[in-house]
């Protein structure tokens, strides 16, 4: 695993990071926006879930408006982040800890090295990160979210890049507090 | 250099991601975009129906398999050739060219 630069500011520590794992042709934070934007992929995605997409809380949706849905959801979580990494890290109330909320719902405190998401109001789409300061974050992966919990192989998945990262960070001697994510993620 | 800065640096690539330039062309070209997703999305649903793989389109329409690939993909800026021929090669309606004259006389 390696860190890749998303958009990082010159004269302080805020910027947004990814990972990159081995063997991948491209970093987890840039393959996320590949695929959420790929109208074949995501038909395969819903097709393959179908039975999450229409027995969720979301209710009946054709796997079209489901592509459709994905695609607004990606543009607008892509141009809150472009206009942040545009506008630079001065104007304080565009920062990315008002993007990335804590990955469990009932945890309200936001802490150092907490695993985090980032969401667009009501909609299925998670940016997984770990909160590295106040304005740093490393993005571990993302992911379409269909149901309630994170039972779903694709999410478990997402769940275990969380923990490769956090592993990684304190191998390579950024220190990591105890773990204070012990609810059950969401 | 932050003390958290040079320590994520040391374990970094030395080359940034391309993500902005990407993001920025996927905003420009948006309108266009949209419209090539949508296409996509009928281009699938008619070869699941029709039980038909890209491969067969591709052989359909005389075009390479890769090409067919890229339309799905909905991120190809489609000749209203390319378009009229899809619609031919899976019997489908993807523009309906009376649509605005029959709104017209309707109104």
């Amino acid at each position: 695993m390696k860190l890749v630069r998303i958009f990082v500011s010159d004269n302080s520590e805020d910027g947004l990071w990814s990972i990159h794992l081995e063997g991948e042709l491209q970093n987890e934070f840039d393959k996320f926006f590949d695929l959420m934007n790929d109208v074949e992929w995501l038909h395969d995605f819903f097709e393959k879930n179908k039975a999450d997409l229409t027995g969720g809380f979301f209710g009946s949706i054709t796997i079209g408006d489901a592509v459709l849905k994905t695609l607004e959801e990606i543009r607008a979580m892509e141009d809150a982040l472009y206009d942040y990494a545009e506008q630079g890290f001065v104007d304080s109330d565009n920062n990315l800890q008002h993007l990335f909320k804590p990955l469990n719902n009932f945890e309200y405190a936001i802490t150092v090295h907490q695993k985090s998401k980032a969401r667009i109001k009501k909609g299925w789409l998670r940016l997984y990160a770990i909160r590295l300061a106040e304005n740093c974050y490393l993005v571990t992966g993302g992911g379409i979210k269909l149901i309630q919990d994170m039972k779903s192989e694709h999410l478990q998945i997402e769940l275990r890049k969380l923990e490769q990262a956090k592993k990684f960070l304190r191998n390579n001697g950024i220190d990591y507090p105890e773990d204070l994510n012990t609810y059950q993620d969401e | 250099m932050s003390n958290l800065k040079e320590k994520l640096s040391k374990i970094a690539f030395a080359q940034p991601s391309d993500w902005k330039t990407k993001a920025k062309y996927r905003r420009e070209n948006r309108e266009w975009l949209k419209k090539s997703a949508a296409i996509a999305i009928k281009v699938l649903d008619a070869l699941k129906e029709q039980h038909l793989s890209q491969k067969d389109l591709a052989k359909r329409m005389n075009v390479s398999p890769q090409q067919i690939n890229k339309i799905v993909k909905g991120q190809e800026n489609l000749t209203l050739e390319t378009i009229s021929n899809l619609e031919i090669a899976l019997d489908i309606k993807i523009i309906d060219e009376n649509a605005s004259h029959r709104k017209k006389r309707a109104g």
